[in-house]
């Protein structure tokens, strides 16, 4: 499986991951790398706490990695929960739909990351 | 090859990255270790502390906003406060796109701003140029500053305060000027690091003190000038606050003030009368400011008049030379005159030798002024030879300044024996003072003329630090006691101090010489003392030749033996 394969099985922007990491050798290395990204980690706690702060937080942080790898759809999921907890602005979604957003973001990300981790799996 | 690879990590710039996120600041360093030194910091606090340790090296900070406990905005804040940083730009990774955020990291001296996630090579583009622009500034920055102080250099200043005079003639302006008294003094005592620190320190503390600052520059070495707005303010203790208790030991700062400014004058002149009213307490102990004003100005407009007036008085004989005689204590016979010159202008009138000295040894025009005088003394001599007067030795002053000219000696002789007239006739006078300057030349000189059978005299002894290095080593016949000796002595009745210096003389084979005696009491005393002559009012006041010819004639009775002889 090529790195473009990989991109186009998760719903990957490759174009835009090559924008901004340049060589195929860089995407490479930071799409694995996501395997240790705490951020989704912190989420999932700040969903139990449904702490605001703790809430942006982790979906602004989320968001920009996942948009550094060109990952442009589920960064754009992560958006949608930071702005709804930006500092300073009023929620527009209600718990029910934010809910189900989360949800679908968490079932995107751990296809995302099964299949990253597939991909590691057949080049060992 | 370790030597290139050396080479070229040292040729790189050092960018700072101050974002949380491990996986985006692993990034950026990726990104862009190929082409800079890279330092990571993992939020602002961190960051402000890379900052600190290596500020000096860093060309450009990218900063993220949202990061846990310091976030960019506080990052900025504190950079913003730290003056060293200012010269570092700062471009602000943002996901928000939020006009208010951008505004505020605006304020908060962001130069920029890069929208995540960033096209690479935009933010390399924008990386690039935005250090560019900040080395481009930083040039022109070493040209307005001066690299020590941080003040403006003299050039910025005079066109900062040009600009602020011309521009705003309905306000007023007053001038400081600063000089360190004898720096160079300060600079050998305390080594060179010291001087730049107390330089430093008093460019500091002048900012620091004086309010209404308009600019302050480093005019020279150790010369400050600062335009402010004009104010009433209490000057003395102003000063005297600038330079706290328990710096340099010792070290005096005078400031010149010229208040409300001329809007019309130029920087230069302003900065000259400045300069002007600090010289003038130069060397008074516990006074440290002077203002200019009238009597400093009218000095001012003297001393240009005589300037501009001393060549053509030179070429029309308005330098007149008088002559002071000399007399033996033993049988009151005169025994020699000193030449001095005066300045008798047909529309200043008398002006005073005291007055116009000092400016011709500072110009230089003294050189000229000496030759003429002992060019007069010579025709004089002659003259009075040629029609058989007896006359007696004549003395002339050599200032400091001609012992520059290492051909002086020769010169002397020259002009001597073109008149034809017998060395010893011509006497040399030269002040203690002589000695501190280019030692070897003036002891050759004066060594060169006694050899060549001219008597030198050792003018002023006392009056000021009295080298006893300076008997020793010029080539000398004659001590003449400053007046000021002979005054303070006879005022205190107690001539202890004339007495060891008659002996000084004595023991060195020196005749002594006493000037500026008055009265009858000066003369009793010096008698018993042993001092061999006298010179002063108590026989009579310098004279022009047309008196000094009648009064050698009727003293000439008096004399009853060879005149050449009597020194000798």
């Amino acid at each position: 499986m090529t790195i473009q394969e990989l991109y186009t099985a998760i719903d990957g922007n490759y174009e835009s991951a090559k924008r901004i990491l340049q060589m195929d050798r860089l995407i490479e290395k930071f799409i694995i790398r996501l395997l240790d990204d705490k951020s989704f980690e912190k989420l999932q706690q700040a969903r139990q706490s449904m702490d605001p702060t703790l809430l942006f937080e982790a979906a602004h942080a989320m968001k920009g990695v996942l948009a550094n790898l060109g990952l442009d759809n589920l960064s754009a999921m992560a958006s949608v929960v930071a702005e709804e907890f930006r500092p300073g602005k009023s929620r527009t979604m209600n718990d029910d739909d934010l809910n189900e957003h989360l949800t679908k973001l968490a079932q995107k990300f751990t296809a995302t990351v099964q299949a990253i981790q597939g991909f590691v799996n057949a080049g060992k | 090859m370790e030597t290139q690879t050396d080479l070229a990590v040292s040729a790189k710039q050092t960018l700072l990255v101050v974002e949380d996120n491990d996986m985006n600041r692993e990034i950026l360093t990726d990104l862009l270790s190929d082409e800079y030194n890279v330092l990571q910091a993992y939020n602002g606090f961190n960051g402000l502390d890379v900052l600190k340790e290596h500020y000096q090296e860093i060309s450009l900070i990218l900063l993220d906003i949202f990061m846990p406990d310091c976030n960019g905005f506080e990052f900025l804040a504190h950079k913003k406060e730290e003056v060293l940083y200012d010269s570092i730009p700062v471009i602000v990774l943002t996901s928000s796109n939020t006009v208010d955020d951008e505004i505020r990291c605006l304020e908060l001296g962001a130069s920029d701003f890069l929208a995540k996630p960033y096209n690479t090579e935009v933010m390399k583009n924008r990386i690039r140029s935005t250090i560019r622009l900040r080395d481009a500034s930083s040039m022109l920055n070493r040209l307005e500053k001066d690299s020590l102080t941080g003040l403006y250099s003299k050039e910025f200043f005079n066109h900062e305060a040009t600009n602020a005079l011309d521009q705003q003639r309905d306000r007023h302006f007053d001038l400081l000027c600063c000089d360190i008294e004898n720096f160079r003094r300060v600079n050998d005592r305390f080594g060179a690091q010291a001087s730049d620190e107390f330089l430093k320190y008093l460019a500091r503390r002048l900012t620091e003190q004086i309010p209404g600052i308009v600019a302050a520059g480093r005019m020279a070495g150790d010369v400050f000038a600062v335009l402010l707005e004009h104010q009433d303010l209490d000057w003395n203790k102003l000063v005297n606050s600038i330079i706290e208790p328990n710096q340099l030991a010792g070290v005096a700062v005078k400031y010149g003030l010229v208040k409300q400014v001329d809007h019309t004058a130029p920087i230069r002149t302003l900065l000259d009368r400045a300069i002007m009213a600090l010289e003038e307490i130069k060397g008074h102990f516990k006074v440290n400011l002077a203002i200019y004003d009238e009597e400093i100005h009218q000095q001012q407009v003297l001393k240009q008049l005589l300037i501009e007036n001393m060549e053509t008085s030179l070429n029309a004989g308005h330098f007149h030379v008088y002559y002071q005689p000399k007399h033996d204590l033993k049988d009151d016979s005169i025994i020699g005159a000193e030449a001095l010159v005066r300045w008798i202008h047909p529309e200043l009138g008398f002006i005073s030798p005291g007055k116009f000295i000092p400016i011709f040894e500072d110009n230089g025009f003294i050189t000229q002024l000496d030759h003429y005088v002992w060019e007069q003394v010579c025709i004089e001599i002659r003259h009075c030879l040629d029609i058989g007067f007896s006359i007696v030795p004549i003395s002339v002053n050599i200032s400091r300044v001609n012992f520059e000219n290492a051909n002086l000696a020769d010169e002397i002789i020259s002009i001597v024996d073109n008149y034809k007239i017998d060395h010893s006739l011509f006497h040399i006078e030269v002040t203690e003072s002589v000695a501190h300057g280019n030692e070897n030349n003036i002891i050759g000189t004066l060594q060169k003329l006694h050899d060549n059978g001219f008597i030198i005299e050792l003018d002023d002894f006392g009056s000021g630090y009295s080298s006893l290095a300076a008997l020793t080593t010029l080539s000398l016949d004659v001590m003449k006691l400053d007046i000021s000796v002979i005054r303070k002595a006879s005022e205190l009745k107690n001539y202890s101090l004339v007495r060891y210096a008659i002996l000084l003389a004595e023991s060195m084979k020196l005749k002594s010489i006493a000037e500026g005696v008055e009265t009858d009491d000066q003369v009793a005393a010096l008698r018993v003392l042993g001092c061999d002559y006298i010179q002063g009012h108590y026989y009579s006041a310098a004279m022009p030749k047309e008196d000094f010819e009648p009064y050698l004639l009727e003293h000439e009775t008096s004399r009853n033996d060879s005149f050449m002889g009597r020194f000798f």
